[in-house]
């Protein structure tokens, strides 16, 4: 029921989801005898009329049907807003492609949607938030002439992949634009909920900057909520006024960008660009090309060389990078950041190199980051 | 680290947050009084804010935008009085129905507006003595560098004060939610009063939406209320359904949100050192949670209920005699 | 000249009107929305065709009714219950994360076998459901404090307290999205061998038939209803509304906490920080619309549920989006409210009758 989404914060849980993410098997553990798999295929024999009509497995030359399921409504802004966008792009490039999406799907009610799908004959189901993840999981055994791709989670079956981006490289690159721009040495990040995914982005946008300017500090605020745009307006104040002139975003609204801007502070985001919202004192964003983890999958179910994997790509392989950039930032400050991203893309550079969290496991950064680097004020919230 | 810089961005915080408070609350408070609840108010206020943004982006008047937003809060919190007043439905199905349709409405229609900006409402000082007001440490910049919702909203507080116990209309308006039969007796027209009473309610409802988008946000977000009408509905209880309380509550509950974003600047717990740090560190840790501290309006809005009817002698409790019960005549 | 309306309270609902009503009341929500769907370019009628007739026809589309169906029945129990006494229980859904919480807890860390570790589940659930609506119940069984404001004051705590255990101390380690451990499978609630339908719907039949027992065979259901029509007299009659009230909310709220524990036991096997079905206040609507009878209550909540499951099949079909779904379900509840009140006013138009000097008001008996 709608109202509960507004009230009771089921809206609060969409677009954050997918942002979010697992841990273990980043190795990509396929082929899986999950414990949860067992049960699934006894609790749902009711299933079995719809799963086998109409689905075959696609091979070179034929057809591909691809469904797109979202948690929240796809609005302009945010992460289901990148999906959507890769989705149309590349349902533009292929004309051997069909494709469908549903918004506002919780993750309870995924499993019919899907189901559903299936029944009027997808050949693979992309499933964009965490919550997804287990009633995908479950259901990759049972319907195996499906291809299940879900996005940032940690489970893999041998018909369902797992994909994500490594948007912090992005957040490293605001960061090296923030180092640069900031005169107070003070940036401000507003930010939703204090789980890994978000401290990871905060801790390599704060690196970013330390990297060119090591004086700079950060402050981070907490809005506990994915979509608050009077709270974040307030977070931003509180920023501004402690002294930051750079403000970073990690929340589901134009509202911080727009009271940087309003603040004369420059202003940073993520998932899409809020170009308008920051005008003059617009940074850039960080943003999800998912047309490039699509396109290259969607041509490999079509040729029937799909296979499941992990993916966890970053900047070099385009996944995420950078928005178009604001019109008042200086050019030397864009040539330094271009630089830099070609030296992580090189490898030349990490982002965690002289960190604490030099040399961890991807699974470690994944879903195990729960400290601030050097550089930010205060510690990260106990829960 | 608490200077008095802290203070005044405290201070700027609440004030801030209490506006969309004060105008909610008031309209709602008008229609309680009345005898009438509205659990629309989140559904009205989002209405508010997406018709007023949509009007000032298409204009580019934002004063144009408040009054589509007060017009069409009030033309919404209709179908509440009409189901409510008139055909005696259920006030607590029927309002929350009326945020149900709000907030799908507005997140359908608003859909390809989510991302765009809006030139609203500018801060301003007020006039002569506006300057000179701002200047007062701490409160001047939080209370005097505001904009016109916020004033208005102020304004408000006593002139509803005024309309309630001065006016005619107001006693006749408490009457009807206090013993609308007498009242009727008295030759009040009960059904007209109570739709003076929720249209106005509406209308402010409406208003608080546009302060969000038009004023304190310029910017359209499906859901941006986040729950505010929901608290406006805990404070006019807060508030006892007085006016003049509506202030305090508003000013309460927008010091404990602004708190949840500035006391993340310090640090509460204990050194080490403390007597029963081990025991209260955990302690303070929770009270001083943002998500805990969210629940404070909802957890002090049930304090003030339980301790007034536990110390009223005669459980007065302030509450209109009549609320929620509709009124029919019988004719014959 | 002007026109008058009067309205006379019907001292009884005519049989036609009593079935009629809620068939008239669907069938107008449905014509408006139509136009909506036509407004986007979809035919209404394959559009309901998908959401009645496929959701009722296939098997597919019955076991999900079914499904969905089960944490429905229970929250519509729990507001039909206090109904009865002419109370509402707006905070259902407060109650049914309560409920979530405490059952999931014991699921997760009690080790039974299935058929004593379930049982114990739904027991701590509708125990916590129950407790988490004590002070409401006795703010109004004691000291008449609306029950519609604090239960609604009680779900927002109840929303914060959820997401705070989930995120801490109920967080499973290493999962970097908070949500709690997966329920081991004793404490998942498995389908009916050979029907496929989930188990949870032979529990939430028991429980209306239960109910129905108790309002329509007992001695205590007979005081519930006797409060609710008339609580002034029940009270001269010797009848106790502190006791009544404290019970039909209470038992209201452990029935709301049934929902949420079916909900994570039947479907979602392990309670995620952002949590929030919204049953509570679907609930509400359903038990308007059963208010008569709990097996109505049961008849309403699968109709709900029906057009939850064709509200999304026709997004997927169709590419209707979601915010229309909403709007269905909204204009049907508003539809459904005024109906209610044809059946329970005889309406008639005068012409050029002054009726205001003859003023007397009464306010109807039981009404809500």
């Amino acid at each position: 029921m709608l109202m509960s989404k507004q009230i009771l914060t089921r809206r609060d849980a969409l677009k954050a989801a997918g942002g979010t993410a697992g841990i273990l098997g980043l190795a990509g553990c396929s082929g899986g005898s999950d414990g949860g798999s067992g049960d699934a295929t006894e609790s749902s024999g009711s299933t079995e009329t719809s799963g086998s009509t109409g689905t075959t497995t696609s091979s070179s030359g034929e057809e591909v049907n691809a469904a797109f399921i979202y948690q929240a409504e796809v609005g302009d802004v945010g992460w289901d807003r990148a999906h959507e966008d890769a989705r149309q792009i590349v349902t533009e490039e292929y004309d051997w492609l069909n494709t469908e999406f549903s918004e506002a799907v919780a993750p309870g009610d995924v499993q019919r949607v899907i189901e559903q799908y299936i029944s009027s004959g997808m050949d693979v189901i992309f499933g964009t938030t965490f919550g997804y993840m287990d009633p995908m999981a479950n259901m990759a055994p049972e319907y195996p002439d499906t291809i299940f791709e879900h996005c940032s989670g940690f489970r893999t079956e041998e018909n369902m992949g797992r994909y994500y981006g490594r948007l912090y490289q992005a957040r490293y690159l605001c960061g090296v634009a923030a180092g640069l721009l900031t005169e107070t040495n003070q940036l401000g990040y507003v930010a939703a909920f204090p789980i890994p995914e978000l401290i990871r982005q905060i801790n390599a946008f704060v690196e970013g900057a330390r990297s060119v300017n090591p004086d700079v500090t950060a402050e981070v605020r907490w809005t506990n909520a994915w979509v608050d745009p009077p709270a974040v307006t307030q977070a931003v104040n509180a920023l501004t006024s402690n002294g930051a002139d750079v403000i970073n975003n990690h929340q589901t609204t134009t509202a911080a960008t727009q009271t940087a801007a309003e603040n004369e502070a420059w202003a940073f985001t993520y998932t899409t660009s809020m170009a308008e919202a920051g005008g003059d004192y617009y940074g850039n964003s960080a943003v999800f090309n998912w047309e490039e983890f699509y396109a290259p999958t969607l041509e490999a179910i079509h040729e029937g060389s799909w296979e499941s994997d992990a993916y966890w790509d970053g900047l070099d392989a385009g996944v995420v990078g950078l928005g178009d950039w604001g019109p008042q930032v200086p050019d030397d400050v864009i040539s330094e950041v271009e630089t830099v991203q070609e030296e992580l893309e090189s490898g030349d550079r990490t982002v965690w190199q002289d960190t604490e969290f030099e040399g961890e496991s991807d699974s470690f950064l994944f879903s195990e980051m729960q400290s601030y680097v050097e550089g930010v004020n205060g510690e990260v919230p106990s829960s | 680290m608490a200077g008095a810089g802290f203070f005044a961005g405290l201070a700027n915080a609440t004030v801030n947050a209490s506006t969309v408070l004060i105008l909610a609350g008031l309209g709602e408070l008008i229609s309680e009084r009345a005898g009438v609840l509205n659990l629309g108010v989140e559904g009205m206020m989002l209405v508010g804010a997406l018709t007023g943004f949509i009007t000032t982006v298409v204009t580019g008047n934002y004063w144009l935008g408040l009054g589509v937003a007060i017009l069409a809060g009030g033309a919404m919190s209709l179908i509440h009085a009409f189901l409510c007043i008139s055909l005696n439905s259920d006030q607590a199905v029927s309002g929350i129905m009326l945020t149900l349709l709000g907030t799908g409405l507005t997140t359908f229609f608003g859909n390809s507006y989510s991302g765009n900006s809006v030139s609203g409402f500018p801060e301003r000082t007020l006039p002569l003595i506006g300057d000179l007001l701002v200047e007062i440490p701490v409160l001047g910049p939080a209370l005097f560098q505001s904009t016109v919702t916020d004033y208005a909203a102020l304004l408000l507080v006593p002139v509803v004060w005024l309309f309630l116990y001065h006016t005619n209309i107001g006693l006749e308006l408490i009457s009807v939610g206090e013993d609308p039969e007498t009242a009727d007796t008295m030759g009040v027209d009960v059904f007209k009063m109570r739709y003076l009473a929720v249209i106005i309610g509406g209308a402010l409802a409406g208003a608080a939406g546009a302060h969000l988008s038009l004023a304190f946000n310029q910017i359209w977000s499906a859901s941006m209320t986040a729950g505010r009408g929901w608290i406006a509905v805990a404070l006019v209880i807060f508030a006892r359904w007085r006016p003049e309380r509506i202030l305090l509550g508003a000013y309460l509950f927008g010091l404990f949100n602004a708190l949840q974003l500035y006391s993340q600047a310090l640090d509460f717990s204990l050194g080490a050192g403390a007597p029963l740090a081990g025991v209260l560190n955990p302690v303070i840790d929770f009270v001083m949670n943002p998500t805990i501290m969210s629940t404070y309006p909802y957890l002090a809005t049930l304090l003030v209920l339980v301790i007034t009817v536990i110390r009223a002698e005669n459980r007065e409790l302030a509450q209109p005699s009549a609320l929620v019960q509709s009124y029919s005549r019988e004719t014959d | 000249m002007q026109v008058d309306v009067d309205l006379e309270a019907r001292t009884d609902v005519p049989r036609w009107m009593a079935y009629g009503t809620p068939v008239f009341t669907v069938l107008a929500a449905l014509s408006v929305s139509a136009v909506a769907l036509a407004a986007l370019d979809v035919d209404p009628i394959a559009a309901y065709e998908i959401m009645f007739v496929q959701t009722l026809t296939t098997e597919f589309g019955l076991t999900e009714t079914v499904a969905k169906g089960v944490p429905l029945i229970f929250a519509g129990l729990a507001v039909y219950l206090p109904l009865k006494a002419q109370l509402w229980n707006i905070g259902a859904e407060g109650q049914l994360f309560i409920g979530a919480v405490a059952g999931t807890w014991i699921g997760l860390n009690v080790s039974l076998p299935i058929l004593a570790l379930l049982p114990l589940m739904f027991l701590g659930a509708g125990l916590a459901g129950a407790l988490w609506v004590a002070i409401p119940a006795w703010l109004r069984a004691k000291w008449g404090i609306n029950e519609i404001i604090t239960t609604l004051l009680f779900t927002f705590v109840a929303a914060d307290l959820k997401n705070y255990v989930v995120r801490g101390p109920m967080q499973a380690p290493g999962a970097n999205f908070p949500q709690t451990a997966q329920l081991p499978a004793a404490g998942q609630l498995p389908v009916i061998p050979g029907i496929g339908f989930p188990s949870g719907i032979v529990i939430a039949v028991v429980f209306v038939a239960l109910t129905y027992l108790l309002v329509n065979h007992t001695r205590l259901g007979y005081e519930i209803t006797f409060i609710g029509a008339n609580d002034r007299a029940a009270e001269q009659a010797g009848m106790s509304k502190y006791r009544i009230y404290l019970f039909v909310l209470m038992v209201g709220g452990a029935f709301a906490g049934f929902a949420g524990i079916s909900e994570i036991s039947g479907v979602q096997t392990r309670l995620r920080a952002f949590f929030a079905p919204g049953y509570g206040f679907t609930a509400i609507p359903i038990a308007l619309l059963g208010r008569n009878g709990a097996f109505r209550v049961l008849l309403a909540a699968l109709f709900f549920s029906v057009i939850f499951v064709g509200g999304s099949s026709l997004q997927t079909l169709l590419s209707v989006p979601a915010a229309i779904v909403d709007i269905i379900q909204a204009l049907i509840i508003l539809f459904l409210i005024t109906a209610e009140f044809f059946k329970r006013y005889r309406v008639s138009l005068s012409l050029g009758r002054d009726l205001s000097d003859e003023p007397r008001g009464t306010r109807p008996e039981g009404e809500v």
